[in-house]
């Protein structure tokens, strides 16, 4: 007796080995992942908030790549705020939401790293959160302590240079952060002075790649940049190459070179996160040069993020 | 009397589940770390390092640092027993206890327990993150994961490297399939290349092993 089951099982296997192939063909026709060789360059073609933000494309070799979002601290009505973790079981987003109310919002970014170990969504690396203890575990594979102060300012500072610079009561105290006397004088001026400070991977630091190998995974990339410009102003970059996949190598590589070639000096630049959860988002004055909305790769997930970047026009 | 075996089978199972479900709600059954409070608790050790640093305030300018420094080179060369509890119970409850200083230290004065208690907290945090790495201490034993909880509610994150597996599994558990498609078709685009390769051969071999079995019978008839 013939099966009644046989053309179902032949024509499942039809569409499997169909499905198979296309999606192979598929994946290696795309060239998506590979970036066009050559330099970084930024076209900027929007401006906003008061002429002190702008925005545009990230190129390289004319191809666009990503978006590039400058803001001037000159003037310092752009300011930043951190949210490092969710408070009071308040999701990070819902905390911004509260915040925003009657501020002019620049842009906001998904942070720094969190892990997903033992079902907690806690930020890795030292972090305190508006002068609240979030994880006090300083992790010894992330050279970049990044404050974020009340005022508005950003610093970043590098752990293995021992040498963290804090104003107390007026004076300049340098600690080593990795002490853990001097660690907890920094801490305990954190909770004091209601500061917000986290770790992340320090790209380039003082004008210098904080790498001495290339390699490992390629992903899209989103660096948070300070630098100052010919005159000593301070801009703060996101630079972020949604379109193509680099090496944090490459990445950190070709912006510094795209930032020494326009004549800035590169104070510091630090990854923002962009794996599960990749949010960037800009207010509705700053586009990239197609007229299209700046945004992030995983924009649904906002409600996911563990910590948040936000700047404001104040 | 089937009927009978059934509902009787149903209700031992569901006995068993709700013993289970309180039994984790209440935590580890070991009654030693059971025991460990999370209450304010100031012990006789803080109580000696209060009296010593008054001792040598005067005689000393930079009191509290030359304490510590002693302090911590005893720390440093006692290494925490992991598989002891006792000794784990009392490690924890003064490494809290010098971090709850704070409560009755204004500012700088809780520095020094601060610093003890953080050195205390980040040893631990740190033995347990490279034990679990090793695979040395199972994350979810009981008295492992209660540690694990302790550590995180004092702020000391265990943070162990996820698979990309299992973080994969968690975004399709999430419902993320279209973030879990764009990864395989651009940060894992080889390996899933290679995945899809290896599968397509074994759909082929699938569908004509009717076909396959026969040529090789008919070669082996033939010889």
């Amino acid at each position: 007796m013939k099966n009644p089951l046989l053309p179902m099982k032949r024509a499942f296997l039809a569409f499997s080995f169909t499905s198979l192939i296309t999606l192979s063909s598929f994946l290696l026709s795309g060239e998506r992942t590979l970036p066009p060789s050559g330099a970084f360059t930024m076209s900027i073609c929007k401006t906003g908030h008061g002429g002190e933000a702008f925005s545009g494309d990230l190129l390289m070799n004319g191809t666009k790549i990503g978006y590039v979002i400058a803001l001037s601290r000159a003037s310092q009505h752009i300011k930043a705020k951190y949210f490092a973790y969710k408070d009071n079981g308040m999701v990070v987003h819902d905390r911004y939401d509260n915040w925003r109310a009657g501020k002019n919002i620049v842009l906001i970014s998904s942070g720094a790293y969190g892990t997903t170990f033992n079902g907690t969504d806690k930020p890795v690396g030292l972090t305190m959160d508006n002068g609240n203890d979030v994880n006090l575990n300083l992790d010894p594979k992330m050279d970049g302590l990044i404050i974020v102060e009340a005022v508005g300012g950003i610093r970043a500072s590098n752990i293995q240079d021992a040498h963290l610079t804090y104003k107390k009561n007026g004076a300049d105290k340098t600690v080593n952060i990795k002490d853990y006397y001097q660690r907890n004088a920094f801490l305990s001026w954190c909770r004091t002075e209601k500061a917000t400070t986290f770790q992340t991977h320090l790209l380039i630091y003082k004008d210098q790649l904080k790498f001495t190998q290339s390699g490992g995974n390629v992903a899209e990339r989103k660096l948070l940049v300070l630098t100052k410009d010919k005159s000593g102003n301070v801009f703060h970059f996101i630079v972020y190459s949604k379109d193509y996949q680099f090496t944090l190598y490459d990445m950190a590589y070709n912006t510094l070179q795209m930032f020494s070639t326009y004549g800035y000096q590169v104070i510091a630049a630090a990854n923002l996160d962009t794996g599960g959860v990749d949010v960037l988002a800009t207010s509705n004055e700053l586009y990239d040069c197609s007229n299209a909305a700046i945004l992030g790769k995983t924009n649904d997930a906002r409600r996911n993020m563990t910590n948040m970047l936000a700047y404001y026009f104040e | 009397m089937y009927k009978t075996i059934r509902v009787v089978l149903f209700v031992a199972c569901s006995v068993f589940a709700a013993c289970t479900i309180s039994a984790q709600a209440a935590g580890p059954e070991n009654p030693k770390i059971k025991g460990l409070s999370w209450n304010f608790y100031k012990p006789i050790e803080l109580l000696f390092i209060d009296s010593l640093r008054n001792g040598i305030k005067d005689s000393i300018k930079s009191h509290d640092e030359f304490l510590y420094g002693n302090f911590s080179q005893q720390l440093d060369a006692t290494s925490i027993d992991m598989h002891s509890t006792d000794s784990l119970v009392s490690y924890v409850m003064v490494a809290e206890a010098c971090k709850n200083a704070r409560i009755y230290l204004q500012g700088d004065n809780a520095i020094l327990f601060d610093a003890l208690g953080d050195k205390m907290l980040s040893k631990l945090a740190d033995t347990l993150t490279a034990g679990i790495q090793l695979g040395t201490f199972d994350p979810t034993n009981e008295d492992v994961a209660y540690l694990i909880r302790r550590l995180t509610d004092d702020h000391y994150l265990i943070n162990v490297k996820i698979s990309n597996l299992k973080k994969t599994w968690g975004y399709i558990r999430e419902g993320r399939f279209g973030y879990v498609f764009h990864k395989l078709t651009t940060t894992y685009k080889t390996q899933f290349i290679k995945f899809l390769g290896v599968l397509t051969v074994l759909v082929l071999l699938f569908s004509f092993r009717k076909r396959i079995k026969r040529s090789i019978k008919q070669t082996l008839s033939k010889k």
